[in-house]
């Protein structure tokens, strides 16, 4: 099978494939690997067609390994606790993976519980308390599955437990954590040092602050991280989730090939011209993060309306108990200086992540106890409306 | 898993080995023996891998049975990290192929050694080398074994290891079941004859 990168013209990124032979065309991201066990290339995107044909997610690449490791533990199987009479033998097989995947469509056999989502379906198989403390099955925030580590880079994790799903958006990812990782296993020197990626990354993000970028026991918890995941929600919910500028590319904070020696991105001023060339209007990007925070506050106040309170936006138990066991680089700051560290042995405390939600909260402008926007914080928005119906729902009593 | 022929690999570093011999090495291992890696794809992040087998191992190291990492003119690259030591470990008490956990000690450590050799040959010559990776990258990856090459190196050596291995059990494996196939067919083949001559006998 021969494939070829394809995207959108001029991208560097080409996220989508096209084969030969057309089967698995356009397949990409999570979903392009979620059948990596099967027995050969051929079967791992017909299942992947499969799954796109019945418009099911692909993003949970962790369900089938761990789906397998639980029919190896004598859990999962025909007449086992998780009674499946699927051929688990033969796991890997295309046969396998196609009455799986119509086992979903269809609401038969262990389907029928995975249809309404991995994480319901652990919980009625009573498996979830047990298989998330152990990290088993490694599902972190509101359900879904582990993307980026949630113990140590934590604009990602704490993006995602103060607002929804996954975030999915990777403007810092590339640069804390994939330059330093892909450098110290080719044995390469990184292509920036710690200290020039963080100056970088202060200056591009208009941050002003490189202990933004301090991913130590101790950065993670600081005010300035929490300053950095708030600039991030407010990025990417303005720049990416409502212009809809590509996720893979902005915002473009470092330029690893520069011709003339700088290494800054393209951001923060290219976006306020895109936007002006769009539709006219002029834009500066202070006002995009303020239009982002609003976006941001505003589906804050509807999950409140919802019912959701502080003590849900936990993680679950292997984040806070079980040591990160396999090399992860991220810039740190300690002893009063920089360098990319393994990270390996952390976990997230519990005690100053609950210390980081009353601080987030308190910066994003919504009550520290409660996690509810301040009325204030919404009527300097031009969201009083919003108060009022917090107010009537007594989320201000 | 590799599909080309042993022939293309020259003189294998282990010695013959029984079709049951193979079968064992092959076979696939009970819950709690299983080898945990890690996964590293910008397109799911970081993910726990469970090896059951040699198989499974070897696709993990490749990048899936996929190896989509690997596929010509895809985008989509990724790592598998496994620690060296603990891996060779897994294959010698686990597994239990002590042959292919000393073929990888002994290439690790080959490796290395040319690696120093060169570097060493480079200061003679006053070849201007590479600038030293900076801490922690000096240190990351490096064990006993293979003091002197990157991660990605002794990940691709222990691939071609597990690789050779795997592709030298399973055509012992195939050329026994071929045997077995071509006995059986022979002696189907005699048996119609016996039965024809039956026939024609009682024809007769």
């Amino acid at each position: 099978m021969i494939a070829r990168p394809s995207g959108c013209q001029g991208c560097v990124r080409n996220c989508r494939r096209n084969t030969d032979s057309g089967i698995g065309n356009e397949s990409m991201c999570a979903a392009s690997l979620w059948y990596s066990v099967a027995d050969s290339l051929e079967v791992q995107v017909r299942a992947h067609d499969l799954m796109n044909r019945l418009g099911i997610n692909g993003f949970e690449s962790g369900l089938m390994p761990y789906l397998y490791n639980l029919y190896k533990m004598g859990v999962l199987g025909p007449g086992k606790q998780i009674d499946s009479q699927l051929p688990w033998e033969r796991f890997g097989s295309w046969d396998f993976i196609e009455s799986f995947l119509m086992s979903m469509a269809d609401r038969t056999d262990i389907g029928a519980d995975l249809a309404d989502g991995s994480m319901a379906a652990f919980q009625r198989w009573g498996r979830w308390e047990e298989d998330t403390a152990s990290g088993l099955a490694a599902w972190p925030n509101w359900g879904f599955v582990e993307h980026y580590d949630p113990r140590l880079e934590v604009e990602w994790s704490y993006g995602s437990i103060f607002g929804d799903r996954d975030i999915n958006e990777h403007a810092l990812n590339w640069h804390v954590h994939w330059m330093p990782l892909i450098c110290a296993m080719a044995g390469e020197a990184p292509l920036l040092t710690a200290k020039e990626l963080a100056d970088t990354l202060a200056e591009t993000t208009t941050l002003g602050d490189p202990m933004c970028f301090d991913y130590s026991e101790e950065g993670i918890y600081s005010d300035a991280k929490i300053k950095a995941v708030s600039w991030h929600r407010h990025y990417s919910r303005f720049w990416v989730q409502s212009m809809l500028m590509c996720d893979w590319v902005w915002p473009h904070l470092v330029e690893y090939g520069p011709t003339n020696g700088d290494v800054r991105g393209a951001s923060p001023h290219y976006e306020p011209l895109a936007y002006k060339a769009a539709t006219g209007l002029d834009l500066t990007f202070e006002e995009a993060l303020e239009a982002g925070h609003k976006i941001f506050t505003f589906d804050r106040a509807i999950w409140c309306l919802q019912g959701r309170k502080p003590e849900d936006e936990v993680f679950t138990e292997y984040v806070y108990n079980v040591p990160t066991k396999a090399a992860y680089f991220l810039p740190i700051y300690k002893d009063g200086e920089w360098k990319y560290d393994t990270c390996l042995g952390r976990t997230l405390d519990r005690n100053k992540f609950e210390d980081v939600k009353k601080r987030f909260y308190e910066i994003e402008g919504w009550d520290p106890k409660t996690g509810v926007p301040l009325r204030e914080t919404l009527e300097s928005m031009d969201l009083g409306f919003l108060a009022d119906e917090l107010d009537k729902a007594g989320l201000y009593a | 898993m590799p599909s080309s022929s042993l022939e293309n690999y020259g003189e294998l570093p282990f010695s013959p080995v029984t079709a049951e011999r193979a079968t064992f090495l092959l076979r696939e291992l009970d819950w709690g023996n299983h080898f945990i890696g890690s996964s590293m794809n910008p397109a799911m992040g970081n993910s726990d891998v469970y090896c059951y087998s040699l198989n499974g191992a070897l696709k993990f190291l490749t990048q899936g049975s996929s190896r989509l990492g690997n596929l010509k003119g895809s985008t989509r690259t990724g790592m598998s990290w496994v620690e060296p030591l603990t891996f060779i470990s897994w294959i010698r008490d686990k597994v239990g192929d002590a042959e292919l956990a000393d073929a990888i000690e002994t290439a690790l450590k080959e490796a290395s050694d040319k690696a120093a050799a060169s570097e060493a040959t480079a200061k003679d010559e006053n070849v201007d080398t590479a600038p030293k990776p900076l801490d922690p990258f000096a240190s990351f990856g490096i064990n006993e074994l293979a003091p002197n090459i990157p991660f990605l190196q002794q990940i691709s050596v222990i691939s071609q290891c597990v690789g050779l291995r795997f592709m030298q059990l399973q055509e012992a494996v195939n050329a026994e079941e071929s045997e077995s196939t071509d006995k059986s067919a022979g002696e189907s083949e005699s048996e119609d004859q016996n039965k024809d001559e039956i026939s024609t006998d009682d024809g007769k």
